[in-house]
């Protein structure tokens, strides 16, 4: 259907302007290049017309409409800044303005004060009236000197609310809220958060929660949209907001999930201000999420940051030179080379970084073992996923966007891709079918409209999927089906023949329809990387390697470390601490912080993050995005391809660059995804005759009667645990909390915060229980830490999502 | 359409052996009104003493009548007897009425009417109907309220219940829809739309379905017309409901109703249980193929909900905030369908206006303004309760022949609420129309009258409706939200004797900025009550002003009150009252007050009886 745009004209303010079906007078005014005042307004939020400056008059037209509400019609004949609607406006802002501190915007002193600004934090602020972090960036302060006010008629109404600072990343100081309602719709048109609303009413309506919660418990997902959006200082966040207004920006790309989505890093003097859309407009680029947002920030600003090489020295850390780091080094791994060498590298970096470490390993150290913090337990997935976006084109944001059915398969995306989330939350929104099959209940499960359980090792219930008939009914109805393949069930010991069976789904689903399967991966370039040949089974572009040589992988090298087998390994980043590490002989940590792992390792690298990186992600859509560095790196750190690239030289192996275009350039052909592949992947071929018992659940031997679902921590940056890192991270994360299912409660004897012990063939925990699980399910399910002390897991990282365990109380 | 048939000959049946029982019928007055003056107790006095005395008599709930200043209204009909009405009945008065009246023949208790034709005296009793209070009304829409048992349909058909919704299907929709603009009728929530337009812009938009909604989400202080028409006669409400329902092309109905009116919520519900299980309201109703449900939404009593899309959200389950208009609920109101949204007024009217024809309604009233129209009389007057008059009345004749006049010397009439004005003893000549009463500065409103005295401070009365206003305001547009703050501000700092006169230059700008910058009609009109009192009362506010003083002794701080000695008889009555025991004095003799105790609560000068001395006992300096 093609959209019809029928071009007529109005008038505005003389000025004759064309006029487009559903457009609004504000938007026809604002294309005209017609400046209409507005503070409530906000592009892609509906029109709310509650802040009355848009106020114009319409010729025939009783009043004065808001020009953001009013839908302009064709001979319209409007005006737009009467000296009456200046007047209107004038008095209007200053209702706004008697209950909001406006010394900053009205004061006579206003222009010394801007001028010595800089020096008011050298002194207490009390003496300076610098109490909102937004001054000069706050759009009252425009409409202040576009409306010429100078002088203040009324006295001013301190709302004298304290200031709410109950959560870990912004704080709210609604004395400065002059109820524009942009956070509230963006927090429930935008976002489906559902947190932020109006409380009271009358002269004493305010920015709230309901009931008076606080962020954490009324569900916030700290998205950070409400902060990006606030046009005063009303909402800011903790970290930067004094540092003054950001004086550039730079665009680049998140590498922390798949989605990869564009940032703008805002800075002053070289230090980050604040990590969003901002500055200029407050919804665009798209914003971000609580790992996109925030979490980069306090990172890359963080005290514990090492600047400078450390080697250890009889137990001791000793801070070097980057020319004695490398060659001490370069001189031990010389003797390490072969297949006792391991390397570890993160899925949070770029695909040059990663590129050039798996390069080093086999180039310079002539060993296959080559792999990622949280790869697949199952190596073949990558190469199946690959296979997959080979043969149809890799899909993402825009084709969830396309379908009317989504198919959710073991999705449990509001932490680790809320930006997918979000498109799923949307879609349910305007009314399309969204299909959840799951193990447990998510906060997605809010959003769909039918929702299937399975139990781990049940999972052929997969293709039983196909035969529900609500199922079929739902999509015997639909033109376009995205399946959202989750890695909850790509994180199986048995994998292999899920991703079969959902490769099936597909199929059978594309013989009516169109259909696309979205795989979104955990960290922004784990599946890239792996194309790049961060894999140890596979050389750049999937070529596989001889079967003779192939590597071992993460949990295997360190296992497998001692005499003759792993003696030395490179890891990038953290990991959580295991007795196989003591039996290396030498390992180098390329890593931003001393971590718990450090107390293993021989050399500390220092690098940077990717705030400060140049580089290349390969988003789940397909597309190479760029990641530009927004801020140098603090001291005296290189990149990670410098580093490798200088062990290189030092080990005297040439054709390792440090420059990341020279190293995109190299990799490039070798991870374009388009293109013919023979080797094809069968998908079974009647879907409908589900083969049952082709999976192999996992026994329920005697005494561990309990399957535990592993959920993912997704609080980590290249493996370094984050709740460690970021002040209050933790009040959030919910790690260690145990969900169980209602069943499971009433069988042990439990209740909510009830203390019980998780005991499984490898290990046993302490844990909590909270009621996350409902009631038609049968799994328990548990966030654990992204570090595992106790071992339950058997690993540094599960095998399988679902490990068989027996839980007791305390 | 033979079910209706048959069900109205045992209806008929039914009310007939009412009417000419065997047996005593007792009907107590059971609204709100008569319940908050004890009818509830009269109830299960009057079943216990016919218990008791072993009187074969049956107890009948009926809704209110009317004159709340009378209740609790007990009618008693024997054999052989028309129904005659007893007023003020208190529990020890009917100990003695029952047995008296209907065992020993007579009873001292002076009837208050007999309920009969007006004009017709009966029994030595002259028609209920021929009071001061009643004789001016025309009762269209409250004509069952007080007479049937709001909880029984058969009362309502036999009534001629029913009989304009058989009429409408008659006609078909647009028919039904001529019919009513021949009519002329208005909306009754306030502003006065024209019904038919209303209907007919609803009924052409396009849509999937569409809803129409009964505005029940009575708000106004002092108004209580919706509320006694839906405890006396929910019946009226529900066929005007189908009708309206019907020509517009509805099939889902919603009556937004606030939870302070548990009483009507329930009488409706019983209704609507009733109307089911005749197949009056449901699927393929009288096999006509119309299927038409109605469902009861509780509001959460805030005001600002009466306003139409503001209502909608509330309906959809989001916060009460009206949106900007258009797109007009006609095109896209609710869950984005066209919705015609009436109030409770307007809708119980249209049986009436079928049943009978356009021209009895239009035969009412004034060139422009047609029927009549309920209001809610209180105040400081003789007679208070609920009227039903022909547009057009004066309101002289409103307040003085059916209200009985002030008993100190008037001074005002609120019309319309919070959104209406204070006209001044000028404007008693003003005919009640939609036209000629915001001529004059105020609206009609839904209703309410408010007759304030010389005891009323104007200011103070500005002062309460907009303190009102900025409470109920949502809170979404700035100037409503802050700007009717600032004015009660100002109105404070009048009240409390620091104002100056430029301030009220302030308010009157405020107010014109509040009206011309708001997004809903609250907002819009929030400032009316200053702007009206500011315009007829100019020099009360600049006595408050310039000479700090109150001339009505209502605010607090520009009042002294003092004994006159000379008048004072030494009745105690004002020591006894007084919270802090400021007066003091033997019996019979002059008290003193003490002005360091006092704290000003005008307890003392309430309850001063003796009227000499209420009028100048206490004076302000």
């Amino acid at each position: 259907m093609k959209k019809q745009t029928t071009y007529q004209t109005a008038t505005i303010d003389g000025q004759i302007v064309n006029v487009r079906r559903g457009q609004s007078v504000l938007d026809a005014a604002t294309r005209a290049g017609i400046y209409i005042p507005t503070l409530c307004h906000l592009e892609h939020l509906e029109p709310y017309g509650g802040c009355r400056m848009c106020i114009v008059e319409v010729k025939d037209m009783k009043g004065t409409p808001t020009a953001c509400t009013t839908p302009i019609v064709p001979g319209m004949v409007i005006r737009t800044n009467s000296p009456e609607l200046q007047k209107l406006r004038k008095e209007i802002l200053e209702f706004s303005l008697s209950e909001h501190p406006f010394t900053c915007l009205v004061c006579k002193d206003k222009k010394e004060c801007t001028d010595f600004m800089h020096t008011t934090r050298k002194v207490s602020t009390i003496t300076g009236c610098n109490f909102c972090t937004s001054n000069g960036d706050c759009e009252l302060q425009e409409l202040v000197d576009f409306l010429e006010l100078e002088d203040m008629k009324f006295p001013i109404t301190y709302r004298g609310i304290p200031p709410v600072n109950d959560n870990p990343f912004y704080s709210l100081d609604y004395n400065l809220c002059i109820l524009c309602g942009r956070c509230v719709r963006i927090c429930n048109e935008e976002r489906n958060s559902h947190v932020l609303a109006f409380v009271e009413r009358g002269n004493t309506t305010i920015v709230g929660t309901a009931f008076g919660e606080s962020q954490v418990q009324a569900g916030c997902e700290f998205c950070g949209a409400c902060v990006d959006v606030c046009p005063t200082g009303s909402i800011s966040e903790k970290m930067g907001k004094w540092r003054g207004i950001p004086d550039k920006s730079v665009k680049t790309t998140c590498v922390i999930c798949p989605v990869a989505c564009d940032m703008n890093v805002n800075t002053r003097d070289g230090k980050i201000i604040q990590i969003g859309p901002r500055p200029g407009k407050r919804t665009w680029p798209p914003q971000l999420c609580l790992r996109g947002k925030f979490l980069p920030t306090e990172i890359n600003d963080h005290p514990s940051r090492i600047t400078a090489p450390f080697i250890k020295r009889e137990n001791k850390w000793v801070e070097v030179s980057w020319k004695e780091a490398i060659e001490y080094t370069a001189r031990k791994l010389k003797g390490q080379k072969g297949q006792g060498f391991g390397l570890i590298a993160s899925g949070q970096d770029t695909l040059e970084d990663n590129y050039t470490l798996q390069k080093f390993a086999r180039q310079a150290m002539l060993s296959n073992n080559v792999d990622m913090h949280g790869s697949y337990p199952v190596r073949e997935i990558p190469e199946q996923i690959h296979r997959f976006r080979m043969r149809h084109s890799p899909a993402g944001l825009a084709e969830i966007e396309k379908a009317d059915t989504l198919l959710l398969l073991g999705l449990d995306a509001s932490v680790s891709h809320p930006l997918l989330e979000n498109r799923i939350r949307k879609a349910y929104r305007s009314g399309k079918k969204v299909i959840s099959f799951g193990a447990y209940p998510t906060r997605t499960s809010t959003f769909v409209t039918t929702e299937l359980r399975y139990e781990p090792g049940e999972e052929e219930n997969l293709l039983l999927l196909m035969q529900n008939e609500e199922v079929r009914s739902i999509l015997s109805k639909s033109r376009e089906v995205a399946i959202i393949a989750g890695d909850e069930l790509l994180r199986q010991s048995y994998s292999a023949n899920i991703i079969l069976a959902i490769f099936s789904i597909h199929a059978s689903i594309s013989k009516g329809h169109r259909c696309n399967i979205i795989f979104p991966g955990f960290e922004g370039n784990l599946y890239s990387s792996a194309l790049a040949g961060v894999h140890p089974g596979y050389l750049p572009g999937f070529q596989p390697v001889n079967h003779n040589t192939a590597g071992m992988t993460c949990n295997e090298m360190i296992l497998n470390t001692g005499e003759k087998r792993i003696t030395a390994m490179m890891v990038v980043g953290d990991m959580p601490v295991h007795p196989g590490l003591d039996r290396l002989d030498f390992l180098v940590q390329c890593n931003m912080f001393k971590t718990g792992m450090s107390e293993y390792a021989d050399v500390l690298l220092p690098v940077p993050d990717f705030l400060e990186t140049e580089g290349h992600v390969l988003s789940m859509d397909g597309k190479m995005k760029k990641v530009n560095r927004a801020v140098l790196p603090p001291g005296n750190v290189l990149s990670i391809a410098g580093i490798v690239a200088g062990l290189a030289k030092a080990m005297g192996k040439a054709g390792f660059s440090q420059k990341p275009a020279e190293i995109f350039r190299e990799l490039k052909p070798l991870v374009e995804i388009r293109g013919q592949d023979s080797r094809d992947v069968s998908p079974m071929k009647d879907p409908s005759q589900p083969r049952r018992a082709n999976f192999e659940s996992p026994e329920k031997e005697n005494g561990f009667p309990v399957s535990l679902m592993l959920r993912y921590n997704h609080f980590r940056y290249r493996g370094n645990r984050l709740s460690d890192l970021v002040t209050d991270l933790g009040t959030i994360a919910g790690e260690g909390d145990l969900g169980l299912p209602d069943s499971l409660m009433l069988k042990l004897k439990v209740k909510e915060g009830d203390r019980v012990r998780i005991v499984s063939e490898h290990g046993k925990m302490d844990s909590v229980v909270c009621s996350r699980a409902g009631q038609n399910c049968h799994t328990a399910c548990l966030l654990p830490h992204s570090s595992d002390p106790s071992g339950i897991m058997g690993g540094v990282y599960p095998e399988s999502l679902v490990i068989n365990v027996m839980i007791e109380k305390v | 359409m033979n079910d209706l048939l048959a069900l109205r000959n045992r209806a008929q049946e039914e009310w007939e052996q009412l009417e000419h029982s065997s047996e005593p019928v007792i009907y107590i007055g059971m609204g709100s009104c008569g319940i908050a003056s004890g009818a509830g107790r009269i109830w299960e006095r009057a079943s216990m003493i016919i218990q008791q005395e072993k009187i074969q008599a049956r107890l009948l709930k009926v809704g209110c009548i009317g004159p709340c200043y009378l209740e609790p209204l007990v009618d008693i009909r024997k054999p052989g007897h028309p129904r005659v009405c007893f007023n003020n009945v208190d529990e020890k008065r009917l100990d003695k009425l029952i047995p008296d009246y209907l065992l020993n023949g007579s009873t001292k208790m002076k009837p208050l009417g007999h309920l009969g034709d007006p004009g017709v005296v009966m029994d030595g009793v002259k028609s209920f109907w021929d009071q001061a209070m009643l004789g001016k009304q025309e009762r269209i829409v409250l004509r069952n309220c007080g007479i049937i048992d709001p909880e029984n349909i058969n009362h309502y058909i036999a009534r001629g219940g029913f009989s304009g919704m058989l009429k409408a299907f008659e006609m078909g929709p647009e028919g039904v829809i001529e019919e009513v603009k021949l009519a002329g009728l208005r909306g009754r929530g306030g502003a006065g739309f024209p019904t038919h337009i209303k209907w007919q812009l609803c009924r052409e938009a396009q849509g999937d379905s569409k809803y129409l909604i009964c505005n029940a989400d009575e708000g106004d202080p002092g108004a209580f017309m919706n509320r006694s028409l839906m405890e006396g006669d929910p019946f009226a409400l529900l066929e005007g409901m189908i009708i309206a329902a019907y020509a517009l092309g509805a099939n889902q109905g919603y009556i937004y109703i606030r939870a302070e009116y548990p009483l009507a919520i329930h009488r409706l519900r019983n209704a609507i249980d009733r109307l089911h299980e005749q197949h009056l309201l449901g699927e393929d109703i009288l096999q006509t193929g119309f299927t038409f449900n109605i469902r009861i939404k509780e509001g959460a009593g805030a005001f600002v909900c009466g306003e139409e899309t503001a209502l909608i959200a509330s309906i959809e389950g989001r916060r009460g905030m009206p949106r900007s208009r258009p797109p007009y609920p006609a095109a896209s109101g609710l869950h984005g369908c066209p919705t015609n949204i009436n109030n409770v007024e307007t809708l119980a009217t249209v049986p009436s206006i079928l049943r009978n024809g356009s021209g009895s309604f239009s035969g009412i009233g004034t060139q422009q303004s047609k029927g009549t129209k309920t209001f809610a009389l209180v105040g400081k007057i003789r007679r208070t309760g609920l009227i039903e008059v022909p547009m057009g009345t004066s309101l002289r004749e409103i307040i003085d022949d059916i209200g009985g006049g002030s008993r100190k010397t008037f001074k005002a009439v609120q019309t319309g609420g919070p959104s209406g004005g204070c006209l001044s003893g000028e404007f008693l000549d003003l005919p009640v129309d939609y036209e000629s009463l915001s001529k004059a500065g105020s609206i009609m409103g839904s209703g309410g009258l408010i007759i304030m005295d010389e005891d009323t401070c104007m200011v103070d009365v500005a002062k309460y409706f907009l303190k009102f206003t900025s409470q109920e305001s949502c809170g979404k547009c700035t100037p409503c939200r802050i700007g009717t703050r600032q004015m009660v501000v100002l109105l404070e700092k009048i009240t409390s004797g620091d104002a100056e006169l430029d301030d009220l230059r302030k308010l009157e700008e405020i107010a014109e900025t509040v009206q011309k910058g708001s997004l809903c009609g609250l907002g819009q009109t929030a400032p009316n009550p200053v702007l009206t009192t500011l315009k007829y009362f100019r020099e009360e506010y600049e006595e408050h002003v310039e000479k700090k003083r109150c001339r009505a002794a209502v605010c607090r701080d520009l009042v002294e009150y003092t004994v006159i000695k000379e008048k004072c008889t030494g009745c105690q009555r004002c020591v006894d009252v007084c919270p802090t025991g400021a007066i003091t004095g033997p019996r019979s003799e002059p008290h003193f007050l003490d002005l360091d105790k006092c704290i000003k609560c005008r307890a003392c000068y309430e309850i001063c009886r003796f009227d000499a001395i209420a009028g100048d006992a206490i004076i302000i300096e």
